[in-house]
């Protein structure tokens, strides 16, 4: 059982580090364990291919009775998918982070290893139920993190409405599964109907922040490249993985259209936040919900292959952008060539990207979301990094390198290896616009305003949101103002007398009944 | 020796005892661990079978004593009752020993577990009522202790719970005319009108829960809780009680109609209303309040086995959240004299453990996955919308009203100017806490722990069960 194995180097290196922590907590031995657990982790889901597709050993709920639906843990090529990458990515983190400039930290490295046992858990969730518990802990380990380094009222109130937002996506999971068992349906990602099916794409978009378009946090916390990046990636990865899970077909009727027009208008909205963001992880927040509305988009055309493409490009051209610190001219190109993957071009990651049924008005939208998402890419590659390579120490070199080079090699890799979207053609007229149009804009720029962009502030949807938030608060306001009117009479003086009045008022209409 | 004596005579004289012990540490481990082997002994001696104790003698314990001609009968079927009563208070007597209140706590609430028991083995149930009015009256002074004036909340608790008694007793009169069956239909529907009213005051459903918060708002927080959970629970399976033995009442679709519709209305009320509180007690109150419901609407379903497996099921994460909340509260309110939230704020950085345990215990009755409330809790909102659509949709909004009073108090828990971690919990706090905690995660990840529990449900309630 490879995935346990998988699991299992990732256990233990966390009891390793965790051990040496507290014995020996300033070990120079720290780092090198949590490489070599991370890449014994990388390696070994190599090995899943073997054994493809396993259900894992996971005890049942009992009774049956009253759980038809237990915990379940499934080993198949969109799990090997998703969780190749994010151990490279967590692989990728703890290579590169004695380079930057917030320094070694063992406790980001604990919390980039937990995070990716959680995201690997979560892609092998076989069953909405699983997922859900597995969002769950995920999203507290997310608030945890986020509280720990928040440093203000302001930032820990922005921490819980994060959580909160996500805690309501799960909600509508949880929806979905009681529509399913309105119409006796087991709530099993096979057996979906369209009409839970909706409630959980309504779940993965509210969690996404792509439906509704909104930000969870309107600055980071504290800008961090290592855990920050694996942080907010994994939340995100663990959330697309439903979209490639569900069955095709699964979107029937007009409102997918409707749904995937206000989809490709976010994902456009996002990309040129993402193209005009002052750094990449500044923007980083909207290179998320761009890529991520790419891949719902794709569901929404029944495509969950297409979803699955988006989901790993956002995690590879994403973890490349945004570990990119110490940089040199060389280096920028070879990792502008990881952009490509993300362009829809034949036999590369998302060469299924954009299959399925999109009507011709659509393409449009789709081409510039894709070309605005893909040339901020390259910007943000292009413009000056926290260091210089040429400052770095020579013993250091070896490892940033290494760990960049995860990208481009996973990148090529699963376009042509190991799961159903490898060795395809796609639609290759849509990549090449994409390609086409994506150099153009950045020559544009290059020519015009050497890449001095109006650099936007992350204000519009900002106001938005308060607007909306303010409108709640008001709503909030007025019912509370009802409710302690009713409270107040049910407890003052004549409570009595109202509970009777009630309960007599109560029997009349049962009787009427 | 017979089992009344070992489960309700033994546990009512110690309690007594316990009054005049001095010590408030010997108060709390003597209850504790007296409750913890009642338990214990529940589990593994069934009454009226000969258990051989390491090969050396064999332990007969009779079900049956008579006193004053009447029966007291705790049978093998009452094995779980007697499990989980003692369980519960095993639990809340030794939580006393970390915040102090075991003096307030244990002796009157050993007295008033062996009286709830009394209440559910007295085999004439017109005299289960005045046993339950006598749990109510031993709960008063743990509530406004000597020398403190009582509340308007105690006050009303104790009016509005007995005025169950004279509806209970009097629909007792009419109905023991027609015991086997509806052979006199003009006594039924009075009857089941005093019967309902009885049981709406003893449960506390809407609108007669309004003590609850009011209670909860004034009380001692550890009290409170350890009331708010036992008194519940009891009057709940006195009620099945009531179910399993009348055939026009467990044989009416329009019973389980009606206890639909009062447990909606119960848990929406509460729901709506927790969302709105400023208070963290009177936020326990209305949370209790939507467990009473939440097992009405359990109750209501039409598999009586399943109702039977979601209302025994859910005790346990029940008694464990609010076990857990209550201890939290209990400590913030040492830390602050108060539970308002504006006093509040921040404190999860000085108290972050009793405010974990506040958030999780919170999350866990609102149903959050991962968390003991979520498995049974989703079991039942899946169960009902499979036979009424729209009360699922009544139920998820009672859900989200929880979720989000929760969040509110997450919210005010974590808000605090630059402040550093620290934890001023004591060590016993810390532990019990984050036990708890724990507890909550790990029922929540395996409820099939709790299956033990339900196995002899049918042969509890051998007629609803069927």
């Amino acid at each position: 059982m490879p995935a346990v194995i998988t699991l299992g180097i990732l256990l233990v290196t966390l009891v390793a580090l965790g051990g040496l922590r507290v014995v020996r907590p300033r070990s120079t031995y720290t780092w090198a364990i949590a490489v070599t657990g991370a890449f014994l982790a990388w390696a070994s889901v190599f090995f899943w291919q073997l054994s493809l597709p396993t259900l894992l050993p996971v005890a049942s709920w009992t009774p049956a009775t009253l759980f038809p639906v237990s915990p379940a843990l499934k080993m198949d090529a969109v799990a090997w998918l998703y969780a190749l990458s994010l151990t490279g990515l967590a692989l990728a983190v703890i290579l590169t982070s004695p380079v930057r400039l917030t320094g070694i930290s063992p406790v980001a490295w604990l919390g980039t290893l937990v995070l990716t046992a959680l995201g690997i858990l979560a892609f092998l969730a076989d069953n909405p139920l699983t997922l859900v518990m597995i969002w769950t802990a995920i999203d507290l380990v997310e608030f945890w993190n986020a509280l720990r380094v928040a440093a203000n009222a302001e930032m820990s109130e922005r921490v819980v409405v994060a959580f909160s937002l996500r805690a309501l996506g799960t909600g509508f999971a949880l929806w979905a599964s009681v529509t399913s068992a309105a119409v006796g349906t087991t709530f099993l990602f096979e057996t979906l109907r369209p009409q839970s099916g909706i409630f959980l794409l309504l779940a993965a978009g509210l969690r996404l922040g792509v439906l509704p378009l909104h930000l969870a946090y309107q600055a980071e916390p504290v800008v961090r490249r290592g855990l920050g990046t694996v942080l907010r990636l994994t939340a995100v990865a663990s959330s697309l993985v439903l979209l490639a899970r569900l069955p095709q077909n699964a979107f029937t009727g007009s409102w997918p259209l409707a749904l995937q027009t206000f989809v490709l208008l976010t994902a456009v909205y996002a990309g040129w936040k993402w193209l005009t963001g002052a750094d990449a992880l500044s923007a980083r927040p909207y290179w998320l919900i761009g890529m991520s509305a790419l891949a719902l988009a794709a569901a929404l055309r029944n495509n969950p292959l297409g979803a699955a493409a988006w989901g790993v490009a956002l995690i590879l051209v994403g973890g490349a952008t945004f570990l990119y610190s110490a940089r040199a001219p060389w280096l920028t190109r070879v990792l502008t060539l990881v952009a490509l993957a993300a362009l829809g071009l034949p036999f590369t990651l998302t060469a299924t990207g954009w299959q399925g049924a999109l009507p011709w008005f659509l393409w449009p939208l789709a081409i510039l979301a894709q070309m605005l998402l893909l040339a901020g890419v390259a910007r943000h590659l292009l413009s000056p990094g926290e260091s210089p390579w040429s400052d770095l120490p020579q013993g250091l070199r070896a490892a940033y390198l290494a760990g960049l080079a995860i990208f481009p090699l996973l990148a090529v890799l699963i376009g042509l290896w190991g799961w159903a979207g490898a060795l395809q053609l796609g639609v290759w007229g849509a990549g090449l616009m994409a390609l086409v149009s994506s150099l153009a804009l950045l020559g544009f720029f290059r020519r015009f305003s050497e890449f001095s962009l109006p650099v936007t502030r992350l204000s519009g949807l900002t106001h938005g949101q308060e607007t909306l938030m303010a409108g709640l608060g008001s709503l909030y306001r007025t019912l509370r103002a009802v409710t302690e009117f009713i409270s107040g009479l049910l407890e003052g003086d004549g409570g009595l007398l109202w509970t009777l009045f009630l309960l007599v008022l109560f029997i009349l209409i049962f009787q009427g009944r | 020796m017979s089992a009344p004596i070992l489960w309700i005579v033994l546990p009512l004289a110690l309690s007594f005892f316990l009054l005049f012990v001095p010590d408030e540490r010997w108060v709390g481990w003597l209850g504790g661990l007296t409750a913890l082997t009642l338990a214990a002994l529940a589990l593994f001696f069934p009454t009226d079978s000969a258990q051989l104790v390491l090969d050396l003698f064999s332990v007969r314990i009779d079900s049956t004593l008579t006193l004053l001609g009447r029966q007291i009968q705790l049978t093998p079927a009452d094995q779980l009752i007697l499990v989980l009563a003692y369980g519960i208070g095993a639990f809340w007597f030794l939580g006393a020993l970390t915040v102090g209140s075991a003096r307030r706590v244990v002796p009157l609430g050993l007295a008033i577990v062996a009286l709830l028991v009394a209440s559910l083995a007295v085999k004439l149930f017109l005299y289960a009522a005045p046993l339950l009015e006598m749990a109510v009256l031993l709960s008063l002074p743990m509530l406004a202790a000597a020398g403190e004036s009582a509340g308007r909340g105690v006050a009303r608790f104790w009016v509005y719970q007995s005025l169950a008694l004279p509806f209970i007793l009097l629909a007792g009169f009419l109905l023991s005319g027609i015991e086997a069956g509806p052979r006199d239909f003009a006594l039924v529907a009075p009857a089941a009108l005093l019967l309902g009213l009885g049981f709406a005051f003893l449960l506390s459903v809407f609108p007669l829960y309004a003590w609850i918060p009011m209670l909860a708002e004034e009380a001692p927080p550890y009290v409170m809780g350890f009331l708010l959970t036992v008194l519940p629970t009891f009057h709940l399976l006195f009620g099945l009680n009531f179910v399993d033995r009348y055939a026009w009442m467990r044989e009416s679709p329009q019973f389980f109609l009606i206890i639909r519709l009062v447990g909606l209305m119960t848990l929406v009320s509460a729901g709506v209303f927790a969302m709105f509180q400023r208070h963290l007690g009177r936020m326990l109150g209305y949370f209790v309040a939507a467990e009473i419901g939440l097992s009405l609407v359990a109750l209501s379903l039409s598999n009586h086995i399943t109702s039977l497996q979601l209302i025994f099921g859910l005790i346990m994460p029940r008694t464990l959240a609010l076990g857990m909340w209550a201890l939290s509260l209990a400590v913030l309110n040492n830390a602050t004299g108060t539970l308002s939230l504006p006093a509040l704020k921040g404190l999860a950085r000085r108290y972050p453990l009793a405010a974990a345990g506040t958030i999780f215990s919170m999350l866990s009755l609102s149903g959050v996955p991962l968390l003991a409330g979520f498995p049974l809790r989703q079991s039942l909102w899946e169960a009902l919308a499979a036979e009424s659509p729209a009360a699922a949709l009544w139920l998820g909004i009672s859900s989200l009203g929880l979720w989000v009073a929760s969040l509110r108090a997450l919210a005010v828990l974590v808000l605090a100017a630059e402040m550093p971690w620290a934890s001023a919990e004591n060590f016993s706090q810390r532990a019990l806490i984050g036990l708890g905690i724990l507890s909550l995660f790990l029922i929540g990840i395996f409820p099939q722990w709790v299956n033990p529990l339900l196995v002899n449900l049918p042969g509890m309630f051998e007629r609803f069960g069927k």
